[in-house]
């Protein structure tokens, strides 16, 4: 089975999120090939309403990937992109499986593959990105297991999650379009919802909930990817 | 083309930085939740109606031109006056022709009327107009427009209210919200007694009946409604429900997701007021209006109904569930918006009144997180409807500068950035 990791271009472009990935797929021995590093999934083409050339983008996208099986990303936009919205627009099925990386780490953890050494001794809470939620296939459980296994950590929930979950404000291309905006977004949930658990660290798995929690958060509280734990909890 | 994304952009910040917007929004969201949990908790079958609502107001939509006439002749019927117009200049010129000049008018709240520039309109013929609701009130004289559908002044201190109606009437007035309502009802209880006409918008009006719903906590529509001799409704025609039945099922559906267990005040209103009294002659306007005109409005409702993503708009009802549940809207407010605001604002910008220049801020300003799906009775799908208007701004060359220059990268180069 041919695994393909489709980094995607917020990713590829904040190097924290970028290395720690590599580095998290070797120490678990994952063989793959690299993709979605010159070539994006065309989220910025469906955002800005331009369906034909997103049609067009969809099919270079496919043909980067032939030979893969299973296409794995970090990305929830690339995930429902690739995953569901390809068809949408092309009328066509892909000749792959999409895995966003939550559920790829669950498998690996599961197959003995991601081993824990130090764990991660922190009361955590984690945002939904609303493109593996709500707006996509309800991936709710994965991160929470894979958070949950790690030693040490004390998972927290928020009082709005899952399907209730509410956006960290960076979706849409609105933090392209009012940043500070976004940003705002971001602060406001974090000083209702996330400050009052008393978590210490404030995770999500998506690279855009990652960056703008970050703008959010003000130094209030440290924000992590997901990835990241997990590297922190391997080490 | 980029002058109107700065300027948006610096009035969005501007209200970023406002700490009496957020503290006010940030209360009126938890009490709405409250609120709106225990209403839909104390009537769950509430759920099961507004399905069938949606049925009802898909088959109203699919098929405007039947209803329309339906309605028109009903009206007729029970002695009202109908009338049909095809967009605002046609509902002025309709209007006008009612009023004339040199009236005094009273004003029940209405988001259609905004629609219309109305009271600048009426004020330009000569008449003087008083919005009776407490927020809009306070909203008319601040010269400024309402913020929220339900709570148009959600984002004005008492201080602040305060101070306008001292200045308004010339005596010092506290910030003290019961002796601020104290003023506004003694103040405009003369005027719904001496004013010549009343308008109104309406909740619904049934095509079987002619009856026009009105739902309200505050008391001011039904006096506005009933107290001076004539009564003008302008009415969307997306408001138009097949039958009474269906206006008894709305109320309730718009209650409970508005966050009530009921509302204080429900008109329904089919005809001008009579008695038969004396010697079983029919007079009008024995207590109510003698006069009762129902303006059935267009204005963009039917070309949104051709497009097969963008007519569920049409559904809404403006129980406002879905701005309080909006991550972006309590921040923001009416400022994200038009005269429709906030989400579901975009399409009604869009096809109803500012077009879709106007809509092309307000389409970059939802992040398409489908949160307010989850709670909007109609089940309206707001990011599938801001997806499909984006598509048009595409058409017409409307992406805002930045994003295009994006979009354009992927196409050129394979990365946006
Ligand atoms: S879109 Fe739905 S939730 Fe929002 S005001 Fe309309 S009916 Fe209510
Ligand atoms: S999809 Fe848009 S309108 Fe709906 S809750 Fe999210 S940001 Fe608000």
């Amino acid at each position: 089975m041919k695994i393909g990791i489709f980094f995607g271009c917020t990713t590829r472009s904040t190097p924290v999120l970028f290395d720690r990935l590599k580095e998290l797929m070797d120490r678990a021995g994952v063989e793959y090939s690299s993709h979605g590093l010159d070539l994006c999934c065309g989220a910025p083409l469906l955002l800005a309403g331009k369906i034909e050339e997103a049609k067009v983008q969809a099919e270079k996208v496919r043909k980067s990937l032939e030979g893969v099986d299973v296409v794995v990303t970090p990305c929830p936009h690339c995930y429902t992109i690739i995953k569901h919205e390809y068809r949408e627009i092309t009328g066509k099925d892909n000749d792959f499986e999409v895995l966003h990386i939550t559920q790829f780490l669950k498998k690996l953890i599961d197959e003995g593959k991601i081993k824990f050494k130090s764990g991660f001794r922190k009361r955590v809470v984690y945002h939904d990105p609303c493109y593996i939620g709500r707006e996509s296939d309800g991936i709710y459980d994965e991160p929470r297991e894979v958070l949950k296994s790690i030693p040490g950590l004390e998972l927290v929930p928020l009082p709005l999650e899952k399907e209730d979950a509410t956006c960290c404000g960076g979706g849409g291309f609105v933090r392209a379009y009012l940043p500070r905006l976004s940003a705002e977004v971001a602060k406001e949930k974090i000083e209702l919802q996330v400050l009052p658990t008393g978590a210490e660290v404030l995770t999500s798995a998506c690279p855009f909930c990652y960056l703008n929690l970050n703008d959010g958060s003000e130094g209030k509280i440290e924000v992590e990817d997901l990835v990241s734990i997990v590297l922190k909890g391997v080490e | 083309m980029a002058n109107i994304h700065t300027q948006y952009k610096k009035t969005i910040y501007r209200v970023l930085k406002d700490p009496f917007t957020r503290t006010a929004l940030r209360r009126a969201v938890e009490s709405f939740r409250k609120n709106r949990d225990r209403a839909l908790e104390a009537f769950p079958y509430v759920k099961e109606e507004a399905k069938k609502l949606i049925e009802t107001k898909n088959q109203v939509i699919d098929n405007f031109d039947y209803y329309i006439e339906k309605t028109m002749k009903v009206v007729e019927s029970m002695h009202a006056i109908p009338y049909y117009a095809e967009d605002a200049d046609e509902a002025l010129d309709i209007m006008k022709k009612i009023v004339g000049t040199g009236k005094t008018i009273v004003k029940a709240k209405s988001i259609t009327s905004e629609e219309l520039f109305m009271n600048e309109k009426l004020e330009e013929w000569g008449n003087e107009v008083f919005e009776t609701d407490l927020g809009e009130f306070i909203v008319q004289l601040l010269k400024s427009r309402p913020m929220h559908i339900l709570a148009p002044a959600v984002n004005i201190p008492r201080e602040k209210v305060a101070e306008i109606f001292s200045q308004f009437s010339g005596e010092e007035l506290p910030p003290d919200p019961p002796r601020l309502a104290r003023f506004a009802r003694e103040f405009l209880r003369e005027k719904f007694f001496n004013a010549d006409i009343g308008i109104s918008g309406g909740n619904a009006i049934t095509a079987d009946t002619g009856t026009i719903f009105l739902i309200e906590n505050e008391g001011n529509i039904r006096l506005a409604t009933s107290a001076p001799p004539v009564h003008i409704a302008v009415i969307g025609i997306e408001k138009i429900l097949p039958s009474l039945k269906d206006g008894m099922r709305l109320l309730e559906v718009v209650s409970r997701y508005a966050g009530y267990l009921a509302m204080s005040y429900v008109s329904l209103i089919s005809g001008p007021s009579k008695t038969g009294d004396i010697e079983k002659v029919v007079v009008y306007g024995a207590h109510g209006p003698k006069e009762l005109h129902v303006i059935l409005l267009n204005n963009g409702r039917k070309e949104a109904a051709k497009d097969p993503v963008v007519k569920q708009a049409l559904r809404c009802l403006r129980c406002g569930a879905c701005m309080y549940e909006c991550p972006v809207y309590p921040l923001t407010t009416g400022y994200w918006g038009y005269k429709y605001m906030g989400g579901i604002g975009i399409p009604w910008t869009a096809y109803i009144t500012g077009g879709f220049e106007k809509a092309a801020p307000m389409a970059f300003t939802c992040t398409m997180c489908g949160r307010c799906v989850k709670y909007c009775p109609m089940e309206i799908d707001t990011p599938k409807i801001t997806e499909r208007v984006r598509e048009i701004l595409n058409e017409k060359g409307l992406i805002p500068p930045y994003i295009e220059e994006l979009a354009r990268n992927v196409i050129e180069k394979g990365v946006p950035y």
